[in-house]
C-alpha cells in the first residue's frame, strides 16, 4: 500500500469484528474451495475521498467484479475485484477443470465467481447480523467486468453524502498459500456504520496497536 | 517539423476541480459520478469538475467539486480569474453509469446528470455534447487544445466528443 492506514479509537474497536467477520468468510470460503482458499484481513481505514482511487491501488485497472448490495441495496455494499487471469483460474479450480485460454469470461466461470462472492458474503453478514441485531439480507450478485474504481465510487456515495472520507474494509485472498491479486472491499452505508460502531463500543475491549492478519 | 512535447497528465480524484491549459490533459474514471469539462472554445483552457453527487444540502465541504450545486461557481470563478465569463464558455459532460441497477440512490448517475444540467442551464452555458449513463465505466480525458473529451469504455472503441 502507498500510505499507512489511519486507525482512529473507533476503528480500532470495530477491528476485533472485522477479524470475526473475515475468520467466518474464510472459513465458508475454505469449505467452498476445498481449503485451498484463506483470507486474511487486509486493512480496515478512513480514505479521502478525493484519493481514493490512489489510496486504493486499483486506479484504471481492469477487473471482474462480483457485487452485493446489503438489507434493499443502501445499507451498503460489498465488492469482490478479482484479477482477470487469477480469477478464471479460481474459477477453473472450482469447475474441476483445467484454465481456459479464452479471455472473456463463459457464464458457468462467471456463475463460479458469483457463487464464491455469495457464499462470503453471507459469511459475513452472519457476523454483521450477530453484532447489530438486525437481520441482514444479500441482494443477488451481479458480475461486472470494468474499472474497479468506477465501481467502487459508485458504492462510495453513500457515505460521501456526508464525510469527506470513507470507510473500506479490504480482504485479501490466498490461493494454495500464493497471496491472489484478489480484494473483497465493504462499504457500509453512513448508518450501518454508525449502528456498527454503537454495538461494539457497547462491548468494547482495550485496543492494544494495529495489526493487519485477521 | 515533429515537436516532442511532453504532456502534463493530470488525474483528477473524486470531488476536485482541474483547470488545465496547452500542454496537459486531465484525466479521471467515472462511475455514476459527472465529470464536467467547461472549456473556452478559443483560448484552449478547461475547467474539469469530478463531481460525486447532486446537492450540498448544508453538508460542508473541502472538495468544491464534490457537489453539483458547489462545483460550477467554483469552476467560474477559475475561468473569472482568467477574464473569461460564463457566456463565452461550452460545456461538456460524461459519466453518470448505473452500475448496480435497482432505484433510489444507486441511480445517483442519473440524478446527478440532472443536477449538472440544471446548473449549467441557470448560468447559460450551452452544452455542446454528452456521454451519460449506461451501465459502464468510463475513462476519460480532457484535451483543452482542441476542447476534447476522449471517453473510453472496457470492450469499446475510445469516443471523441
Amino acid at each position: 500500500m502507498n500510505e499507512a492506514p489511519i486507525f482512529d479509537a473507533d476503528e480500532c474497536l470495530m477491528r476485533p469484528f472485522y477479524q470475526s467477520a473475515i475468520g467466518q468468510a474464510s472459513a465458508a470460503l475454505q469449505r467452498w474451495t476445498g481449503g485451498r482458499v484463506t483470507l486474511t484481513l487486509d486493512e480496515h481505514r478512513e480514505v479521502p475521498l478525493e484519493e481514493s482511487a490512489v489510496s486504493l491501488g486499483v486506479g484504471a485497472d481492469l477487473y471482474a467484479m462480483v457485487t452485493l448490495g446489503i438489507s434493499g441495496l443502501t445499507e451498503g455494499r460489498f465488492i469482490l475485484a478479482v484479477d482477470d487471469r487469477e480469477g478464471q483460474k479460481l474459477a477453473a479450480a472450482l469447475l474441476g477443470r483445467e484454465p481456459d485460454m479464452d479471455p472473456a469470461w463463459s457464464e458457468v466461470e462467471k456463475s463460479a465467481v458469483m457463487e464464491t462472492g455469495n457464499i462470503l458474503v453471507s459469511a459475513y453478514l452472519n457476523a454483521l447480523t450477530a453484532l447489530t441485531g438486525e437481520s441482514m439480507i444479500p441482494s443477488p450478485p451481479t458480475f461486472i467486468r470494468d474499472y474497479a474504481v468506477s465501481v467502487l465510487q459508485q458504492a462510495m456515495t453513500c457515505q460521501a453524502m456526508v464525510s469527506d472520507r470513507v470507510l473500506v474494509c479490504r480482504t485479501r485472498f490466498q490461493l494454495d498459500r500464493e497471496q491472489l491479486n484478489w480484494n473483497v472491499f465493504f462499504l457500509p452505508s453512513d448508518g450501518l456504520r454508525e449502528r456498527m460502531l454503537t454495538a461494539v463500543r457497547s462491548s468494547a475491549q482495550p485496543c492494544r496497536g494495529k495489526t493487519s492478519e485477521a | 517539423m515533429i515537436t516532442d512535447r511532453k504532456i502534463q497528465e493530470i488525474a483528477v480524484g473524486m470531488g476536485k476541480i482541474a483547470f488545465v491549459g496547452p500542454g496537459q490533459v486531465a484525466t479521471t474514471i467515472l462511475g455514476s459520478c459527472i465529470g464536467l469539462t467547461l472549456f473556452h472554445p478559443n483560448r484552449q483552457v478547461a475547467a474539469f469538475a469530478h463531481i460525486v453527487l447532486p446537492e450540498s444540502r448544508g453538508n460542508a465541504s473541502a472538495l468544491a467539486g464534490k457537489f453539483a450545486d458547489t462545483a460550477v461557481p467554483a469552476m467560474l470563478a477559475m475561468f473569472q480569474q482568467q477574464k473569461i465569463v460564463p457566456h463565452q464558455l461550452r460545456a461538456k459532460l460524461a459519466g453518470g453509469a448505473t452500475m448496480f441497477g435497482g432505484s433510489g440512490p444507486l441511480r445517483i448517475g442519473l440524478q446527478n446528470h440532472a443536477a449538472v444540467v440544471e446548473r449549467l442551464r441557470q448560468c447559460r452555458i450551452p452544452i455542446t455534447a454528452e456521454h451519460i449513463g449506461g451501465p459502464k465505466g468510463r475513462r476519460v480525458t480532457v484535451l483543452p487544445e482542441h476542447g476534447q473529451l476522449k471517453i473510453e469504455i472496457v470492450g469499446e472503441m475510445p469516443t471523441i466528443l
